[in-house]
């Protein structure tokens, strides 16, 4: 009676999808009516595995059979297990489910990065199936306090995710926050990183990421060391790591597999580079039109001249070309590899050579620009340099408007804001996530 | 909240008030043996900063205002408090407005006073706003960003020391003791009284905080020595800006700045915003415990802050002023000296009989 009707259910949900299978099978007395994807099912070999199972009575069988306490949500269980590639078998005596093996030649195998460079570093890179991404850190760290949780989140469309952390390492309140948060908003559909974020609870406007993300598993075994939580989401080769904290502006986590003094030099570099991506082009505001007085005399005579026929006030000059290389770095992200170089050339030409020689910027401007870009990009990770990117934008408007004190006042602003932040209970303003390094 | 944090804020506000006003009212009150005058200053400071902490100590988790109320009942704390309020209303005022003439007459000579200040309070409301714990988070990344300026601005200047200033070096009629700009340095002390408002429930070590304390003496005695070595007591009485002038004396060669005293300025200005919103913040804090609970605390700050914006406007001149400083270093002496003393009292009564 009720396994007609989860037939029927299932059979009703799945009838639109030609790759969704129904049909009879017979395996020894018993006939059985099976339900699977053909997509997601191997049968043939699920089929041979199920003969041998139940023809032997095989002790550790891949059968198992389904107990429903609740009938009403037996459907919803059954169908969620078909959608995760399960092959469901019902008869008159019940209801049962094979762990299939899963079609191997929809899933792409372990390779190397494709989006970071690491020097002197394991290659093998996250894939999209989370069972190997899992397998990838298992492997990596043979310990017994690595912990790995795994549920599925959202209503309509399912998504595994594993929280990942070390024991007694990782600061309980980071964990319990996770695990609260998302079981809070279990029914909340998890698709993309954003999804995550705000599944996680984190806020939604923030200049800086509230994650580090990576597909290096060995950037994310040296996270997990550190004491963060690292969260894999199926069917995305990328691993998040929380909370991120002030010094990922900085700091690799491969930056150990270098001697001591040069990560400190590497990393008082970037540090510095930071400063200066932000500080940069607000500081030529400031000396050009607002305290000009502040530069020796000798030097603010070659400022003006190099600003000498540029016909706008330098806030809207800075604002221009800004604009123009914005769009050079967004153009030359997504272009094939074999188009990017032309870009680059022609851009290097535009800024470099004909916008000054036209009088429209000073030759000094884009001077500045490119060392501010560069500061940029010489932090770490793409997520953190476009916070600063942003943020250079106010810097900019306050420091036309009060010359070296909005510098200041900017400057101790985004100190507060930043150290104002909150990502899973854990402050951003803190220089390490385990030890007494912290600060509550 | 890490100790290393708290003493850097502790560090920064005490050098706010040094760069403020310690260099020209130590150096207006005596005219020889300087060093003595701030010794006598911090060696009071120590041991008020002893007993505050020790009232402090049995009670983790209480602030000031926990131990008062709990020891003398609503009422009581509100009139014990009250000086403490007029003094933190009159600082708040005379550090903004100082700091905004500094700002106008250092850096932006042409831009209007009121969007200077209009900036000035909005950095001040929003630091306030967010709160101590943010505040003391945040101080260690602002020393790294301020402390290069400081040092720079007070070392430039060495080149041009004569060290015959230096004398004499003892005290011959300690008529400091009646002037007037004697105690008007004792405001430096405000910056220990966050310490019994932070809500903390790990307390800081005696030992440690002296420590601090001694890193601040050194800077001190920094301050009113540099321009005093380049000036001579004779001239650098008269100046406003001591320290100013002093940085003002340099041509460095390798500096693209011209400038100097900007640097100067903007250090000071920097601990200024940080010295205010440290101050507001606990003006609306006790507000807001002992005062008008029913007003959420978001508007009592939005309250000062817009009438601190529309005094500081009123205000005609500096010289206006001065009246207000000597008015209120006697509520600063209240808060400082006589209101920590009263505190060790209470917390004496508290342990004695807990249940009172």
């Amino acid at each position: 009676m009720q396994i007609d009707k989860i037939k029927n259910d299932l059979s009703r949900r799945f009838r639109l999808n030609s790759d969704f299978v129904q049909k009879e099978l017979e395996i020894g007395e018993t006939t059985f009516e099976i339900f699977f994807f053909n997509t997601l099912v191997n049968y043939e070999t699920a089929i041979e595995q199920i003969n041998y199972d139940i023809l032997r009575g095989h002790k550790d069988s891949y059968v198992y059979r389904l107990d429903f306490s609740q009938a009403d949500s037996a459907s919803d269980q059954i169908s969620h297990e078909i959608l995760q590639g399960k092959l469901i078998l019902t008869s008159k005596d019940g209801v049962f489910l094979f762990d299939t093996l899963k079609k191997s030649n929809i899933s792409r195998a372990v390779s190397a990065p494709e989006s970071e460079n690491p020097l002197q570093s394991a290659y093998d890179a996250f894939t999209e199936d989370i069972d190997v991404n899992m397998g990838l850190i298992r492997k990596k760290m043979n310990s017994e306090t690595l912990t790995i949780e795994t549920r599925t989140l959202g209503k309509n469309t399912m998504k595994k995710i594993a929280i990942i952390y070390v024991k007694e390492v990782a600061p309980a309140e980071v964990i319990d926050s996770i695990r609260g948060k998302l079981e809070e908003n279990k029914e909340r559909d998890v698709t993309t990183v954003r999804n995550l974020v705000r599944s996680l609870g984190h806020p939604r406007l923030a200049i800086t990421p509230t994650y580090i993300s990576s597909e290096l598993p060995g950037e994310m075994i040296q996270n997990l060391l550190n004491g963060r939580v690292v969260i894999l989401m199926d069917q995305f080769s990328f691993a998040f790591a929380f909370p991120a904290i002030i010094t990922d502006l900085w700091s690799t986590t491969l930056d150990v597999n270098y001697p001591y003094l040069f990560q400190v030099f590497l990393r008082t570099v970037r540090a510095i580079a930071a400063l200066l991506a932000v500080t940069l082009p607000g500081l030529y505001v400031v000396l050009n039109s607002v305290n000009p007085e502040l530069l020796r005399i000798q030097l603010a005579i070659t400022v003006a001249k190099s600003r000498e026929g540029v016909p706008y006030p330098s806030l809207i000059e800075m604002l221009l070309v800004m604009l123009l290389l914005e769009m050079i770095i967004e153009a030359t992200i997504r272009l094939p590899k074999n188009i990017g170089p032309t870009i680059t050339m022609i851009g290097g030409i535009l800024l470099g050579q004909a916008i000054v020689q036209a009088k429209l910027v000073s030759n000094l401007l884009i001077i500045i620009l490119v060392a501010s870009a560069i500061a940029n990009f010489a932090l770490v990770g793409y997520m953190n340099t476009t916070g600063i990117r942003m943020y250079k934008y106010i810097v900019m408007l306050i420091s036309s408007f009060f010359g070296i004190w909005g510098l200041e006042v900017a400057m101790i602003w985004i100190v507060l804001y930043l150290s104002s932040l909150k990502t899973s209970g854990f402050p951003y303003m803190s220089f390490s996530v385990k030890g007494n390094m912290r600060d509550e | 909240m890490s100790r290393v944090k708290v003493l850097t804020l502790f560090t920064l506000l005490h050098l706010a008030s040094i760069f403020a006003i310690l260099p020209e009212r130590i150096i207006s009150s005596t005219s020889e043996g300087h060093w003595i005058a701030i010794l006598i200053l911090f060696l009071m400071e120590l041991m008020i900063l002893w007993i505050y902490l020790r009232s402090l100590k049995p009670f983790p988790g209480m602030s000031i205002i926990d131990i008062c109320t709990s020891s003398i009942g609503v009422w009581g704390s509100r009139i014990v408090i009250l000086p403490i309020i007029i003094f933190l209303s009159i600082e708040l005022l005379l550090l903004m407005y100082f700091q905004e003439v500094e700002i106008k007459a250092v850096l932006l000579q042409r831009t209007p006073a009121a969007a200077t200040l209009l900036l000035f309070i909005t950095l001040c409301f929003y630091a306030a706003w967010k709160g101590l714990t943010v505040m003391i988070r945040g101080s260690i990344a602002l020393s790294i960003l301020l402390m290069p300026f400081i040092i720079f601005s007070m070392l430039i200047s060495f080149k041009n020391f004569r060290l015959s200033y230096v004398f004499p070096l003892w005290v011959s009629d300690w008529s400091f003791w009646t002037q007037p700009d004697f105690y008007v340095c004792i405001v430096i002390f405000a910056g220990f009284l966050f310490l019994g408002m932070s809500p903390s429930k790990q307390q800081l070590k005696f030992s440690h905080t002296a420590l601090t304390l001694g890193i601040v003496f050194v800077m001190a005695i920094g301050s009113v020595y540099v321009p005093l070595l380049v000036f001579g007591q004779e001239t650098a009485v008269n100046f406003q800006y001591p320290m100013l002038m002093a940085s003002d004396t340099i041509d460095l060669e390798w500096v693209v700045f011209d400038w100097l005293p900007s640097f100067y300025v903007v250090a000071s200005s920097a601990l200024a915003v940080l010295k205010v919103s440290v101050l507001l913040w606990m003006l609306v804090a006790i507000l807001h415990q002992l005062y008008i609970p029913r007003l959420g605390k978001v508007w009592i700050l939005s309250a000062i802050c817009l009438g601190l914006y529309v005094i500081s406007l009123l205000i005609p001149d500096i010289q206006a002023l001065d009246f207000y400083l000597y008015l209120n270093s006697a509520f600063c002496v209240y808060s400082v000296i006589v209101f920590p003393m009263i505190l060790f009292l209470f917390s004496r009564r508290l342990r004695k009989w807990p249940n009172q």
